[in-house]
C-alpha cells in the first residue's frame, strides 16, 4: 500500500532500486568502456543518446512512485495531460477547444476517482464522457468532420487518460510498490532489449510497412530478455505463482510490443517522424510510455482477478 | 472511404524552448487556462502589494486593434498595463518584449510566453523581422500590442526619448494609439534592485491617438515619437497638477 513518504521502508522499493541503480551504472560502465575502442566507438555514441535520458527518467519513476500515493496519481495525471497534448498536437484536435476541453476534464475526472477510491465511478466514468463527446456535434449543430473529432477525441481519453490512470490503482494493493516498479521497469527493459537487439543482430523486418526499424529478432530477444527479468525478479512478486510469472512474461512482451506498434501506426498515418522532441533520442513524451499505457490495464486487470485487493476491488 | 485530414502543429517538430520562443503562437487551450489564472492573481497581488490604481479605463477603444504605449522603468509595467485590459482580451493582447531577456532561458520564455503572452523582438540583429512581426500582429483585428517605445527600462525613472520604431508601425496608417503613463512603477521596482518594495503604482491612460495624416518617410517617424513622448509627458504633468 502507498502512503506519505512510504517508498524507502518498503523492501521491495529498495530491491527494485538496487536493480535499477546497478544496471545503470553497468550499461554506462560498457557504454564508456565501449568508447575507448575506434570500432565500437560510433554505436557505443548512439546507444548514448538513447541511453542518457534514463539517468533523469529513472529517479522521477522512483521520486513518483516513492513519495507516496498522493505523488503518484499526480504525476501520472500530469503523464497523461502530456500525453493528450502530444496527441492532439499531432493530429490537430488541438484546434477544437470543445473537444479538448471534455477530454482535459474526463482525465480530472478519472483521476479524482482514484483519488478518492472509487473503484465503480472509475470503471463506468469513459462511458459518460463519450456520451458527452458524442453529444458536441448536436449541441453545435455541426456536421462537418465531426466523425473525426469524436473519434480522435476518444482515442485520447480512452488510450492517454483511461489506460495509464490503473496504474495508480495498483499503488492501493498492498504489495503496491512491487506491483508498479516491476511493471515500469518491465516494460521499459522489454522496449530496450528489443531495440538493442535489433540493432545488434535484426535482419528481418517485423511489420516492415508501419516501422522498418522493429525487426523478428528484435522482437524475440525482447522475448529472452523479459522472460529473464521475471525470472529474476520473481521473489519480489509476493503472490503470483508459476502461472502468473508466465502470464506476466506474455503481457510484457505482447503487450510491449504491441504497444510501441500502436503509436508507430498512428504516427505513419498522420505522417510524421516523432511526437515532439521532448526526450532527446526517443522523440516525445508519447513515443516513451506507449507501451506503458498499453500494458498497465492488462496487468492491472490480471493482479485484480487472480491475486486480488484485499476486500475486493479497490 | 475518403482519407482524414490532419493538421499537425509546428509544435511537434519543435523542441519545447523553441516552441516558446516562436511566434505568432499557435493558440493552446492549456496555456490559455494558465494565462487566465496567472492574470487573475496578478491582479490580486497588484492591488493588494502595490495598491495599483487605473486612470482612465474609458479612454481604451471599445473594439479593434491598437497600439498601447507607455514609459518604461521596471518590470512591472507590462504587468500592471496586462491588469488594466479586460480579461477576455489577455489572449489577443501581445508585450513586446526584448528576445535576449525574457526568452534568455527556458523558465524565462515559458513565463513571458504563457502568463504575459510577450512577443520575442530581437532588437539586437533582427529588428525589422521583429518590426515585421509586430505590424501582423496589428493587421488582424482585435489584437493589441503593449509597447515601450524607450526601447529599455529607464535607470534613472526619467522619460527617455522615444525611438521611432514605433513610428514605422502607425504613422500614415488608421492604427489607433493609446499612450499611458505609469507612475511608481521605478520606486516600486528599479532596473538596479532584485526585489519589489510594496510602493504605490498607478497607471494613467490617456486619449487615443491617430497618425494618418503623417507622411511615412524618416522625419515622419520620427515626428511621430516626439509626438508620443510629449504625449506620455503631458499625461504625466496632469497628474502632477491632481
Amino acid at each position: 500500500m502507498l502512503t506519505w513518504l512510504t517508498g524507502w521502508s518498503d523492501p521491495y522499493y529498495r530491491n527494485y532500486f538496487w536493480l535499477v541503480t546497478w544496471v545503470i551504472v553497468l550499461i554506462g560502465f560498457a557504454l564508456i568502456c565501449l568508447r575507448a575502442f575506434p570500432k565500437t566507438k560510433e554505436t557505443s555514441e548512439n546507444v548514448w543518446v538513447s541511453f542518457s535520458p534514463w539517468l533523469i527518467m529513472a529517479p522521477l519513476i522512483f521520486l513518483a512512485t516513492g513519495l507516496g500515493r498522493e505523488v503518484l496519481i499526480v504525476s501520472l495525471l500530469f503523464l497523461s495531460i502530456f500525453c493528450v497534448k502530444e496527441f492532439a498536437r499531432a493530429t490537430g484536435l488541438y484546434e477544437d477547444w470543445g473537444f479538448m476541453l471534455v477530454v482535459y476534464l474526463g482525465i480530472f475526472g478519472f483521476y479524482a476517482s482514484i483519488a478518492v477510491k472509487w473503484y465503480g465511478l472509475f470503471m463506468a466514468m469513459p462511458v459518460y464522457i463519450i456520451v458527452i463527446l458524442l453529444m458536441i456535434p448536436a449541441l453545435r449543430n455541426e456536421y462537418k468532420g465531426m466523425i473525426q473529432k469524436v473519434g480522435l477525441s476518444n482515442i485520447a481519453i480512452i488510450y492517454m487518460g483511461w489506460f495509464p490512470a490503473h496504474l495508480a490503482f495498483i499503488g492501493d494493493h498492498p504489495y503496491g510498490y512491487a506491483y508498479i516498479l516491476f511493471l515500469i521497469i518491465g516494460t521499459e527493459l522489454n522496449d530496450a532489449s528489443a531495440y538493442l537487439t535489433g540493432k545488434m543482430f535484426g535482419k528481418r523486418p517485423l511489420v516492415p510497412n508501419i516501422s522498418p526499424k522493429k525487426t523478428v529478432e528484435g522482437a524475440l530477444g525482447s522475448l529472452l530478455l523479459t522472460s529473464f527479468y521475471v525470472w529474476f525478479v520473481h521473489r519480489w512478486l509476493p503472490g503470483f505463482n508459476l502461472y502468473l510469472l508466465i502470464l506476466s512474461v506474455i503481457i510484457l512482451w505482447v503487450g510491449g510490443t504491441m504497444g510501441d506498434l500502436v503509436m508507430s501506426f498512428v504516427k505513419r498515418d498522420i505522417g510524421i517522424k516523432d511526437m515532439g522532441k521532448l526526450i532527446p533520442g526517443h522523440g516525445g513524451l508519447l513515443d516513451r510510455v506507449d507501451s506503458l499505457i498499453f500494458v498497465s490495464p492488462l496487468f492491472f486487470h490480471m493482479v485484480n482477478y487472480y491475486v486480488q485487493f484485499p476486500g475486493g476491488a479497490p | 472511404m475518403k482519407e482524414w485530414n490532419y493538421s499537425p502543429s509546428r509544435a511537434i517538430q519543435q523542441s519545447v524552448a523553441e516552441n516558446l520562443q516562436g511566434f505568432p503562437r499557435e493558440r493552446d487551450m492549456t496555456h490559455t487556462i494558465l494565462r487566465f489564472l496567472g492574470n487573475i492573481f496578478m491582479r490580486i497581488f497588484l492591488k493588494i502589494y502595490f495598491r495599483l490604481k487605473i486612470v482612465g479605463k474609458e479612454h481604451l477603444p471599445k473594439s479593434g486593434n491598437y497600439v498601447f504605449i507607455a514609459n518604461h522603468s521596471s518590470h512591472l509595467d507590462a504587468l500592471c498595463i496586462l491588469a488594466a485590459f479586460p480579461t477576455k482580451l489577455i489572449d489577443w493582447t501581445f508585450s513586446v518584449a526584448a528576445k535576449d531577456c525574457f526568452f534568455s532561458s527556458f523558465l524565462r520564455s515559458f513565463f513571458s510566453a504563457v502568463f504575459v503572452n510577450a512577443l520575442p523582438f530581437d532588437r539586437i540583429d533582427k529588428k525589422r523581422e521583429s518590426l515585421e512581426m509586430c505590424s501582423a500582429v496589428l493587421n488582424v483585428p482585435k489584437q493589441v500590442l503593449i509597447m515601450f517605445p524607450e526601447g529599455t527600462r529607464s535607470m534613472t525613472g526619467e522619460i527617455q526619448p522615444f525611438k521611432q520604431g514605433i513610428g514605422i508601425l502607425v504613422a500614415g496608417t488608421d492604427r489607433l494609439v493609446v499612450p499611458a503613463y505609469i507612475k511608481g512603477a521605478f520606486e516600486a521596482w528599479p532596473k538596479n534592485s532584485k526585489i519589489p518594495w510594496p510602493k504605490h503604482v498607478s497607471v494613467i491612460i490617456g486619449e487615443p491617438m491617430r497618425f494618418s495624416h503623417i507622411p511615412r518617410t524618416q522625419e515622419g517617424f520620427i515626428k511621430v515619437a516626439r509626438e508620443m513622448e510629449a504625449a506620455v509627458k503631458r499625461l504625466r504633468s496632469q497628474d502632477d497638477e491632481c
